[in-house]
């Protein structure tokens, strides 16, 4: 099933996560077992608070399950590493870097290549997400579009195995987020990497992914898989189409469950445990 | 852009537009000069009718008048210039000693916990020791009494500098070192990438503050130790009964500090374009 030249398959095996303060202990991953399969770009939906950076940061190497394993190509993560690139919420461009440099920034600091090739895979990149006239300007000076749009370019001038994305577009306007996720959906159905998107919106996860995951609220777990089979490549017009309307009726009658059960859930106030667990 | 506006008319009218050219006066009594301008003459004027009208005890005080006439024969003499020259060179010979200890010091501190633990502690220690404390101990020490006053300079500057180097480091977003780490960052590339120009803005509000110290500890240590220098002029002065000297030194040094740290500020935005471009942007945005 999954082709043998794709690298970059995510396996969590019964990760559990929990945040410890002094008095309590809060379960933020329960017993979560998934696997995200190569050279897929899969989405991960839930509603807010459920976890879903943790599941970043565990893949990219900045946490570690309390218990469980996280495998990459069967290997357990140690660490974070240039296989694993994230791209943040907010954005994480260097401030006193322009434009170009920071896209240059990953290739210098490996040396993968040589000065020459990453120069031109970087203007390349930068005037595919349409940076072309902005190369030598300041994080600063872009909107808030062009600095995501950069730190797309960042990130896959490296070729990542694994690309995570945690609400890369949060925050930007219907317009401007439009926009990005059709630069994106271009640059990945280019790059054929592993693509894990975090996301809470609906419809940008039903557009983007080849695979849906859908999240128990706190703590919490896998609630339902769903292949998504749109085609590729994928226009807005799919938006517009039966078998898009279906599967987002779908998507918000499971998440609606999800929902009403966190609402009742929340007279109980967060899932608090005294941590009688440690000794 | 151009293709998609189709709107335009063919052809336009000059009259259409009214261009407001600048005229040659508000090129050169912009609201700004006027303004600064003013600021500083007030202070004239302000102390000289104080001591015009002999407002309490302002009689004693010399007025601006005489305070010119003596600094004219002053800046005339050999005395000046070697003052000047001197209180500059032990000023900005302990300031950069200061900048080459503390900068380094302080970017060790902010990234690296061991090395923080063990300096820290100690230099908490010898922090709230004023530059001033170390005169006696400077004079005994060092032979040259150059090196005992560019020394106190010294101490007055290390701290600020010091303590905004680590504030700098610290205050770099966790998300830059993630990300370097990610895009393939190694420690040492990381401290040369991240925490050096991350740290850099609060490095130079730093070095600005350890400026203006390292002025204020030259005058002390001068007053008490060496035979040339603003500060030993201006207890002369005070000692000889040449009371308009004394207030010719003061605007000297505040003359001599307004220049050091515009130097600072000049070399600075040169090392953090990154800054002025932000500060432009900001500048554009406002007088939109």
């Amino acid at each position: 099933m999954v082709d043998s030249n794709h690298k970059g398959e995510v396996v969590f095996e019964n990760v559990t996560r929990a945040v410890q303060t002094k008095k309590t202990e809060t379960i933020i991953l329960d017993h979560c077992s998934f696997v995200i399969e190569s050279g897929k770009l899969t989405v991960l939906i839930g509603p807010s608070g459920c976890g879903k950076t943790t599941i970043i940061n565990l893949i990219a190497g900045y946490e570690k399950p309390d218990r469980g394993k996280v495998l990459i190509d069967g290997k357990p993560v140690a660490g974070p590493d240039r296989e694993r690139l994230v791209a943040f919420q907010e954005t994480a461009l260097f401030p006193w870097l322009t434009c170009y440099d920071n896209v240059m920034f990953g290739p210098l600091a490996t040396k993968v290549m040589t000065r020459e090739e990453a120069h031109e895979q970087a203007i390349n990149l930068l005037e595919k997400v349409g940076l072309g006239d902005f190369l030598y300007k300041y994080p600063m000076q872009l909107s808030g579009g062009m600095m995501r749009r950069a730190e797309l370019a960042r990130a896959l001038i490296n070729r990542p195995t694994v690309m995570l994305m945690d609400e890369p577009f949060r925050g930007l306007d219907a317009m401007t987020r439009e926009l990005m996720q059709e630069y994106y959906l271009r640059l990945v159905e280019e790059s054929h990497g592993t693509h894990l998107f975090v996301t809470s919106e609906i419809e940008e996860a039903i557009f983007l992914a080849d695979r849906l995951i859908i999240m128990t609220n706190k703590p919490s777990r896998v609630k339902h898989a769903l292949d998504i089979d749109l085609p590729r490549p994928r226009i807005a017009s799919v938006l517009r189409s039966k078998r898009y309307l279906e599967l987002k009726a779908l998507t918000l009658e499971i998440l609606h469950e999800e929902a009403v059960k966190a609402s009742m859930a929340s007279g109980k106030a967060d899932i608090a445990i005294d941590s009688g667990l440690r000794t | 852009m151009k293709n998609q506006i189709n709107t335009i008319p063919e052809k336009i009218n000059e009259s259409d537009f009214v261009f407001e050219r600048p005229s040659f006066l508000s090129k050169i009594f912009n609201l700004k000069m006027v303004l600064n301008t003013a600021s500083v003459l007030s202070l004239f004027v302000i102390w000289g009718l104080l001591v015009n009208f002999g407002i309490y005890r302002f009689v004693l005080i010399p007025g601006p008048a005489e305070v010119l006439e003596w600094g004219i024969k002053w800046m005339g003499s050999k005395d000046f210039w070697m003052d000047a020259s001197l209180s500059t060179l032990r000023v900005l010979g302990g300031f950069t000693f200061a900048c080459l200890i503390a900068i380094p010091t302080g970017l060790m501190i902010g990234w690296n916990k061991i090395f923080s633990d063990l300096t820290f502690p100690t230099l908490e220690i010898l922090r709230p020791i004023p530059g001033i404390a170390y005169i006696p101990i400077a004079i005994l020490f060092f032979p040259w009494e150059e090196a005992s006053v560019a020394f106190i300079c010294f101490v007055g500057a290390f701290f600020p500098i010091l303590l905004n180097t680590i504030t700098g480091v610290k205050l770099i977003d966790r998300d830059y070192f993630r990300a370097a780490q990610c895009l393939g960052s190694k420690p040492r590339h990381i401290f040369w990438h991240i925490v050096v120009p991350g740290a850099l803005p609060s490095i130079s509000t730093g070095a600005a503050l350890g400026m203006g110290i390292a002025w204020m500890a030259s005058v002390a240590g001068e007053m008490i130790s060496g035979k040339w220098g603003l500060g030993y002029r201006i207890w002369e002065a005070y000692t000889l009964i040449r009371y308009p000297l004394i207030v010719d030194g003061m605007i000297v040094i505040g003359l001599l500090g307004l220049g050091s740290s515009t130097l600072i500020r000049f070399i600075t935005l040169r090392l953090i374009p990154w800054r002025k471009a932000i500060t432009e942007s900001l500048d554009e945005s406002i007088t939109k």
